[in-house]
């Protein structure tokens, strides 16, 4: 290896983002006891809640009055990210708590989320967990895009799937404009402002097809780049037989539609000692072990420990978001773009260029 | 990956070139369902121009498939070959599965769609159906179209069917499920829908 101290690389730093659009379905808890699955696994979990202005994964780990959160850092009271590791009632697993100070969440600065992003990735542990808030922010997407592997939480209804379906889209065309800084094109902008491919560029794929009519090779390895970025769906709040086919579905629908895979990590039943435990401020997979939910949420664990092997993409420093070089880029490749008033009536795609 | 409508009607269905009928059909059913207008799964995925353009295709690759001499036709243009699944389907191994409803039934003698035009010039799906002995189950079984769709198509509930594109896609499996011939059912049936043509 790259001269390591051999103590640093024993850990396998696989970064895991939980998120998916809409609040309320299940990502928290799933954060949360996902860590103590693993945790139960032997490997070593550090939890990051990650939901600016939501923060409740402490609660959710059974830890009321958490002394150190995620603003101390961020305000530079702590030198690193490290300190601000809090043990937590299970054996191998830690948490960075969240921040809920109304001054510091509302907007995180490009220099400070990447210097948050940086510093988690090179945290000692097996598995880094982020816990995302609801909604497609720029931060969101970036933190979610920032991990080695992306977990989607939707529940069987109609907004919940809605809003995990823009999450993706949204998540995909933040990846593509983050490659496009890095593989620029000359004169993109000016083509796809041209009225007759506005009409057609839809999606990312479509913007993919105008690159390549143009400029194949960079389409090329800008697809492939963005095939490898892996994403899981987790189906919460089951109550029907009948449901349990949607998952699968969806992966289907994804896949041909959008050209990504999507494992299908697992399903949750709805149970009533979800709620039980979260108001005796209890883990789920400590309270109520032997659950359906506590067992489902065990198999996704055992799945994502199994994928190890291969589908992870583990060579870093060739990875998306490479925040430690570009921190003294002078022409850092990803570097936040104002977005500039959202322009209703064009379509998605178009609207994150323009 | 391609886009969807760079897939020829294999990699549309997701099938090969070996592919035999039986799994054609599910296939066919599979994606019919998972992009129908009800389907919970693409909603609002796919706007509703791109659903009826996807449907469509996934009918023409369907149809194509199903037919003998248009799937030579289509293996020909498309693979300048004929593709290893006729020379199975020549063994008869696993023919006809798809139109079973019509053994179900009691008649063996061809059952003929102008035998039930009704005095409004349209036919009668279920008396066409149940003079062959089929119940709305046993098609639904077959077709994975719901009951309750089925029934609104045997009563050409406006309010319930969808847009003429579903309808039309259908009656096509609802004839196929007696072992009728879909296009003269879908002309006996009159216009598909009142909404939208
Ligand atoms: N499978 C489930 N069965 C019953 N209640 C659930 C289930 N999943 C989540 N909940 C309830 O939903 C609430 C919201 O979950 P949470 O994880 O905080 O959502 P998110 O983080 O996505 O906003 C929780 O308080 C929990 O009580
Ligand atoms: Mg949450």
């Amino acid at each position: 290896m790259t001269g390591m101290p051999e103590w640093q690389s024993m850990f396998k730093r696989c970064v895991i983002a939980v998120g998916g659009g809409k609040g309320g379905t299940g990502k928290s808890l799933l954060a949360a006891n996902l860590g103590i699955a693993l945790a139960e696994l032997k490997q070593h979990v550090i939890v990051i809640d990650l939901d600016l202005g939501g923060a409740n994964l402490h609660t959710c780990l059974g830890i009321r009055y958490p002394k150190i959160t995620l603003g101390d850092f961020l305000q530079r009271k702590l030198t690193s990210i490290d300190k601000a590791l809090l043990p937590s009632p299970i054996e191998n697993l830690k948490l960075i708590n969240g921040s809920n100070d109304p001054l510091e969440i509302t907007s995180l600065p490009y220099a400070q989320k990447a210097r948050l992003i940086s510093q988690f990735k090179r945290l000692n542990a097996d598995y880094i967990i982020l816990d995302l808030g609801a909604g497609t922010s720029l931060n969101v997407l970036d933190f979610f895009l920032s991990a080695d592997y992306g977990i989607v939480v939707a529940t069987p209804e109609p907004t919940a799937i809605e809003n995990v379906s823009l999450f993706i889209k949204c998540v995909m065309m933040r990846h593509l404009k983050i490659l496009l800084k890095q593989l620029p094109i000359e004169n993109l902008k000016n083509r796809i402002k041209d009225p007759r491919n506005l009409e057609t560029i839809r999606t990312f794929r479509d913007l993919l097809r105008l690159i390549r009519s143009f400029e194949k090779e960079t389409a090329d390895k800008i697809e492939s780049k963005l095939e490898n970025f892996k994403l899981g769906l987790v189906m919460n709040n089951i109550r029907e037989q009948s449901e349990t086919k949607i998952g699968d579905s969806y992966k289907t629908m994804i896949h041909k539609c959008m050209g990504i895979p999507l494992d299908y990590l697992g399903r949750i039943y709805y149970d009533d000692k979800i709620p039980m435990a979260v108001k005796k401020i209890r883990p789920l997979l400590l309270e109520y072990p032997n659950t359906k939910a506590a067992h489902a949420i065990r198999l996704i664990a055992k799945r994502i420990l199994g994928m190890d092997h291969s589908p992870f993409p583990l060579e870093q420093g060739n990875s998306l978001f490479d925040w430690k070089k570009k921190d003294k880029d002078t022409s850092p490749a990803v570097q936040e773009m104002p977005m500039g008033k959202p322009q209703k009536e064009l379509p998605l795609g178009v609207r994150f260029y323009i | 990956m391609k886009n969807m409508d760079e897939c020829n009607y294999y990699e549309l269905l997701e099938v090969s070139e070996e592919t035999p009928k039986s799994i054609i059909q599910e296939a066919y059913h599979s994606y019919r369902t998972l992009f129908d207008k009800d389907s919970i799964v693409s909603y609002n995925f796919i706007s509703e121009h791109e659903r009826e353009e996807l449907l469509n295709r996934i009918e023409n690759a369907y149809e194509t498939l199903m037919d003998d001499q248009k799937r030579i036709d289509y293996d020909k243009k498309v693979f300048n070959r004929i593709g290893r699944w006729y020379h199975s389907a020549a063994e008869g191994s696993m023919q006809e599965k798809y139109c079973s409803a019509k053994t179900h039934g009691k008649g063996t003698e061809e059952v003929r769609c102008e035998d039930f035009i009704e005095e409004n010039g349209r036919i009668s799906l279920k008396k066409l159906r149940e003079s062959m002995g089929v119940t709305l189950e046993k098609i639904s079984m077959i077709t994975k179209i719901r009951v309750p769709m089925l029934l609104a198509l045997e009563e050409r509930d406006s309010v319930k069917l969808p847009s003429a594109v579903y309808v039309k896609g259908y009656l096509k499996s609802y004839a196929r499920a007696l072992g009728l011939d879909p296009e003269k059912l879908i002309q006996a049936y009159g216009p598909l829908s009142l909404r939208r043509s």
